[in-house]
């Protein structure tokens, strides 16, 4: 499952963009883990994300559930994925973490220099990494770049090209907001790491650059 | 599969919208959801796009069929696996697991990604050329595409699941340091053979100063160099020797 992993956008806009994983490991330390996850949860609301979901749940935070469902949802073997629009929320979610030791995984996605910045900042030694080297193949067949920094938020594709153009779209002829859009883009995402911050941003920035067309 | 009650729909068009691959088409005043494109991912029907009730679903028939879906909607969870998504944890675990050894290296090659969809044709066009490469493809406890793969020697599929189009499969394994120039060569060669796109993920352990060998090869095989990964800062416990 790598579906943090390939975000596309600008360094800048990816400047405000960082999933979180808390992910107890199968075979190894599932047994008892539930109580452990829920504190780093903990952690992670003090923090400030600005979305999330457990594997025990089927929405996220902008599809109808509330945050201390999460919370409550948290079983044995649960995983939990959140995001940050911010460096700081991040850095002091993992502060605690570390301060906590449950000896749970976890994983950070993002700009790998700011990570390992953070991580260094903080006094941790990374593991291991995972990078991104792009994507290959029939590119010309993707949809453009802008729409695919909105599609990739979702990296499990449940967020359409064309609902994100039919977004844009009803921006555009006045019927909802950019946020408003953001928050429809956010309901597919089955992982809770769609980032509504970010999404509201971009539309803010394409929404002038498009028609209403319908397709 | 989800299909779209004939009857019922009126042919509003809001449903083709949420098409994660635009599998649903607009004839003779109504949808219709295209069998031979839609990847049971369920996108349609879990969002209840449809204000009048017509999209259902209908039972998976069959094991490949139910495997299509499980890989195509990341609310499933994978059987053999146990793990949500496309059925794989990676290197997210690996402090805990030690999955990927110092001195390896590994791929998740995410096949199909973003957004267009993979037949497993070309999923095992990519496994083999890997493979050939010297690349030792995820067993089955740990990736649900070996379960197709009898011989992870060769990575070739079953040939009976080869039509099946999935939202989404990686393609994943790892192979000695020295051997990944030779991997990545043959994805750069595969990659002009195949009916879709694949997302690349180079996964290795931390050296202390920041140096990952693989990196030194990117520029030379017209890869661009990486600005976004995944981190692993070691907060999980080791449970392994490895
Ligand atoms: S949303 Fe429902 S009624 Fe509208 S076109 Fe699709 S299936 Fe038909
Ligand atoms: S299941 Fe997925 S691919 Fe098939 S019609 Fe629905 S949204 Fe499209």
């Amino acid at each position: 499952m790598t579906h943090s992993l390939h975000r596309e956008g600008t360094i800048d806009s990816l400047e405000r963009d960082y999933a979180l994983f808390i992910y107890p490991a199968r075979g190894f330390n599932y047994k008892g883990c539930a109580p452990k996850v829920r504190r780093l949860v903990e952690i992670v609301y003090q923090a400030g994300p600005v979305n999330m979901i457990a594997t025990t749940l089927r929405h996220n935070l902008y599809s109808g559930v509330r945050p201390e469902e999460v919370l409550d949802s948290i079983k044995e073997g649960s995983r939990v994925f959140s995001v940050f629009n911010n460096r700081e929320g991040i850095k002091e979610a993992l502060k605690g973490f570390k301060a906590a030791d449950e000896g749970i995984s976890i994983v950070v996605s993002g700009l790998i220099d700011r990570v390992r910045e953070i991580a260094l900042e903080i006094g941790l030694d990374p593991h291991t990494i995972n990078i991104s080297l792009g994507v290959h193949g029939g590119t010309d067949r993707l949809p453009p770049p802008d729409i695919r920094q909105f599609t990739t938020m979702c990296g499990h594709g449940m967020v359409s090209p064309l609902l994100v153009r039919d977004v844009i779209r009803r921006i555009n002829s006045g019927k909802i907001s950019s946020w408003d859009g953001s928050l429809v883009l956010a309901k597919p995402c089955a992982c809770g790491i769609y980032n509504p911050h970010r999404s509201a941003e971009l539309l803010e920035e394409l929404t002038p650059l498009y028609t209403v067309a319908r397709r | 599969m989800p299909v779209i009650d004939q009857e019922k729909c009126i042919g509003c068009r809001s449903c083709q919208t949420i098409c994660t691959v635009d599998a649903i088409h607009f004839k003779d005043k109504k949808c219709k959801i295209d069998p031979e494109l839609c990847t049971e991912c369920y996108v349609c029907f879990r969002m209840k796009i449809c204000h009048e009730g017509a999209i259902e679903t209908q039972d998976l028939a069959g094991f490949y069929k139910q495997f299509q879906h499980v890989l195509s909607d990341p609310v499933e969870t994978h059987g053999v696996t146990g793990v949500t998504g496309r059925g794989t944890e990676e290197v997210k675990t690996n402090d805990v697991s030690g999955r990927v050894k110092k001195g390896e290296v590994g791929l998740s090659i995410d096949m199909g990604r973003p957004g267009m969809g993979v037949y497993l044709r070309d999923a095992e066009k990519v496994a083999m050329a890997c493979a050939k490469a010297g690349f030792k493809l995820a067993p089955q406890e740990e990736t649900p595409l070996a379960a197709l793969m009898p011989d992870l020697n060769t990575g070739k599929l079953i040939d009976e699941c080869l039509n099946y189009r999935l939202l989404s499969v990686i393609v994943e394994g790892r192979c000695e340091e020295e051997k990944i120039k030779d991997v990545l060569k043959a994805l750069m060669k595969v990659q002009h053979e195949i009916d879709t796109v694949f997302s690349l993920g180079l996964i290795s352990r931390v050296d202390p100063d920041g140096h990952c060998k693989a990196l030194e090869y990117l520029d030379e095989l017209g890869i661009p160099q990486p600005h976004r990964g995944k981190v692993n800062p070691g907060l999980g416990k080791p449970l392994s020797t490895a």
